[in-house]
């Protein structure tokens, strides 16, 4: 594991006589790519303010780079590129001149640099348009380019696979492989999309009505619970007689049951003593969506 | 810090708003330099004879007064204003210059912040109502504040921005007036210097004209500044643009409402009224405010005092607001 370089500790927000946000505490490592994951208004983008400086913590600290956010703003976040909610861009000037409005505030950004990051992210062909004349995905991209300008080693993005195709979340998820991977970025990224965060991270952390429920590996995140499996069978009155079992029938052959990884030797033993004629016993492909709806239970605002 | 003020200066320019306002400038411009080129005929040496004759009449009015055995004070001070305006006429003879003409490119540019400066109120209003809640609007706000800068500097380069936009268009609107006028009307006329009759020195006093008009900017200096502070302030406050741009405007209009009145309330509290405070030109030459209660130094104070209130309510807001999802 790398160097912490993103630290959160019981990060907590009230406005006025309502708490925002409960002791969350998360962790951003050199080279991790972490999905904060929750439903919306759980407190995603608060979080991320809170982080970056952009509303004031009631307690709890951040130090980005070994720099305490709040008594020493500057140095903290002279090394962090973000989105936050959508890319803040303006309209009437062209993506080039956006990005050199970006380029002058920081010394160590040239003509070069420009190029460089408008050719990674790949607009060079449209980067003179204006950008009221992009579409939401050009937008995106320029958004990135923007946030990793200056050469950052936190990337903060907030929901950055909106509006793009799927070979646009495919060239990001790409992208952000390679910056992680070669430079050393630690990423956070939040997301509605679940499917998509599962290809893009190793760490996720799971946010719920202002709480942090789980910061966890997604690999582990994916096998630790118990999982669903289809069966067909023969004829599935048969299976009414087990009691031992919840199945769920859904027609004359097929049923599926939760279960967890160890009993499934056992079921199958069991099958076959009561005579049931199995064809076939597969494990639901679950993704990121079933675990975190299962952690959440569904998406509800308190 | 400077990039910083380099960056909003290179967002100003790049808005239509800028070329809009600059149009409607010089087309108004160009009618009203025709309007004095067909009202007034200012050549010819007409003005030679019309100074002679004035000058022997003066010279008569003078004799009369010389003749009393004892002046009062009043004769006594129209006695000097007799002799300074002999005096005048005496260099318009001389010196063959036109000092008190009105039809010529010098005139307009004399007075012209009077005939022009609604240009110069409406676009700093426009400029410093939009530059803060125009940001937060479109959340391009979260873009500057995420940059290795203070809010406190942010708030400084936006607002000094703004303050080189209201040099700047006074600067341009002069040259546009010199470049206009001088080829609708004269640029003769930019040569002869302005006479002005100072009441506290009881003398004439000779201003290159160009001297004179940064005399006259810096005088309405504070209208401009207090208006646009205000402007400003209710950006950054409100967030809303449309109030912001209304709010100063209406302030304007009504401090030429409350000038109306102010001869027949004349209460002690309406000399805190800014809008009565802040155009120093009552002050220009010598000159002294007709009512005794504002000075110089008060008008000053109440102008420092109203600006560092605005700017101040606008700093604590803006140091201390919380980034609001949008």
């Amino acid at each position: 594991m790398g160097k912490l370089i993103l630290k959160c500790t019981n990060l907590t927000k009230k406005i006025g006589k309502k708490q925002v946000l409960e002791d969350v505490s998360l962790y951003v490592h050199e080279g991790d790519i972490v999905g904060f994951i929750g439903p919306n208004g759980a407190g995603k983008t608060t979080t991320i303010k809170l982080v970056l400086g952009l509303q004031k913590i009631t307690s709890g600290e951040v130090i980005i780079n070994g720099y305490n956010l709040k008594e020493d703003f500057k140095k903290a976040i002279k090394n962090v590129g973000a989105i936050v909610e959508s890319p803040d861009l303006y309209m009437y000037l062209s993506g080039y001149e956006n990005l050199k409005l970006i380029a002058n505030l920081y010394d160590n950004v040239d003509e070069k640099r420009i190029e460089e990051v408008v050719e990674l992210v790949g607009l060079t062909n449209r980067i003179k348009d204006k950008v009221s004349r992009y579409s939401l995905g050009m937008r995106q991209r320029l958004g990135i380019a923007q946030a990793i300008l200056h050469r950052p080693n936190v990337l903060i993005l907030d929901e950055p696979t909106n509006g793009l195709d799927p070979e646009g979340i495919k060239e990001m998820r790409e992208l952000l492989e390679k910056l992680a991977k070669e430079e050393g970025m630690g990423i956070l990224i939040s997301s509605h999309n679940l499917a998509e965060l599962e290809t893009f991270c190793n760490k996720a952390c799971i946010i719920q009505n202002g709480k942090l429920i789980e910061e966890t590996s997604l690999k582990k995140l994916k096998e630790e619970t118990i999982s669903n499996y289809i069966l067909e069978v023969k004829d599935t009155k048969l299976l009414k007689k087990m009691k031992k079992y919840e199945f769920d029938i859904k027609n004359e052959t097929i049923c599926s049951i939760v279960l967890e990884k160890e009993k499934v030797p056992e079921l199958i033993k069991d099958l076959v003593n009561e005579n049931v004629l199995i064809y076939f016993i597969k494990k639901d492909a679950r993704t990121l969506e079933d675990a975190f709806l299962r952690k959440t239970g569904g998406n509800v605002i308190e | 810090m400077n990039k910083l003020i380099k960056n909003e200066l290179t967002k100003l320019i790049k808005k239509k708003s800028l070329y809009i306002m600059l149009i409607i400038l010089i087309i108004f411009m160009i009618i009203n330099n025709i309007l004095y080129s067909r009202s007034y005929n200012s050549k010819g040496d007409k003005y030679i004879e019309d100074a002679e004759a004035q000058y022997e009449q003066l010279l008569e009015y003078k004799e009369s007064l010389e003749s009393l055995e004892k002046m009062s004070k009043e004769e006594e001070e129209s006695y000097n204003i007799i002799i300074k305006q002999m005096e005048k006429n005496k260099y318009i003879i001389d010196n063959k210059q036109n000092v008190d003409a009105v039809g010529d490119n010098r005139f307009i540019l004399r007075t012209i912040f009077a005939q022009y400066d609604i240009f110069i109120i409406i676009y700093i209003i426009m400029i410093a109502g939009t530059i803060m809640s125009e940001e937060f609007n479109k959340g391009t706000i979260k873009l500057l504040l995420i940059k290795p800068y203070s809010r406190t500097q942010i708030f400084l380069a936006k607002f000094i921005a703004c303050v080189i936009v209201l040099l700047c268009s006074a600067l341009i609107m002069v040259l546009l007036q010199v470049i206009i006028g001088g080829i609708i009307l004269d640029f003769s006329s930019l040569t002869v210097p302005i006479v002005e009759y100072n009441s506290t020195t009881q003398d004439l006093q000779f201003i290159n004209l160009f001297a004179y008009i940064g005399l006259d900017f810096l005088a309405r200096l504070p209208i401009y500044l207090i208006l646009l502070a205000l402007s400003f302030a209710c950006s950054t406050i409100l967030m809303n643009t449309a109030t912001s741009i209304v709010i100063p405007i209406l302030v304007y209009l009504f401090s030429g409402t409350i000038e109306g009145f102010l001869n027949g309330i004349n209460a002690k509290w309406m000399r805190f009224i800014i809008t009565l405070n802040w155009n120093f030109e009552t002050y220009l030459f010598g000159r002294k405010p007709e009512i005794s209660a504002f000075s110089l130094e008060f008008s000053v104070f109440i102008c420092i005092l109203y600006f560092a209130v605005i700017i101040g309510a606008a700093y604590y807001n803006f140091k201390r607001r919380d980034i609001k999802n949008i």
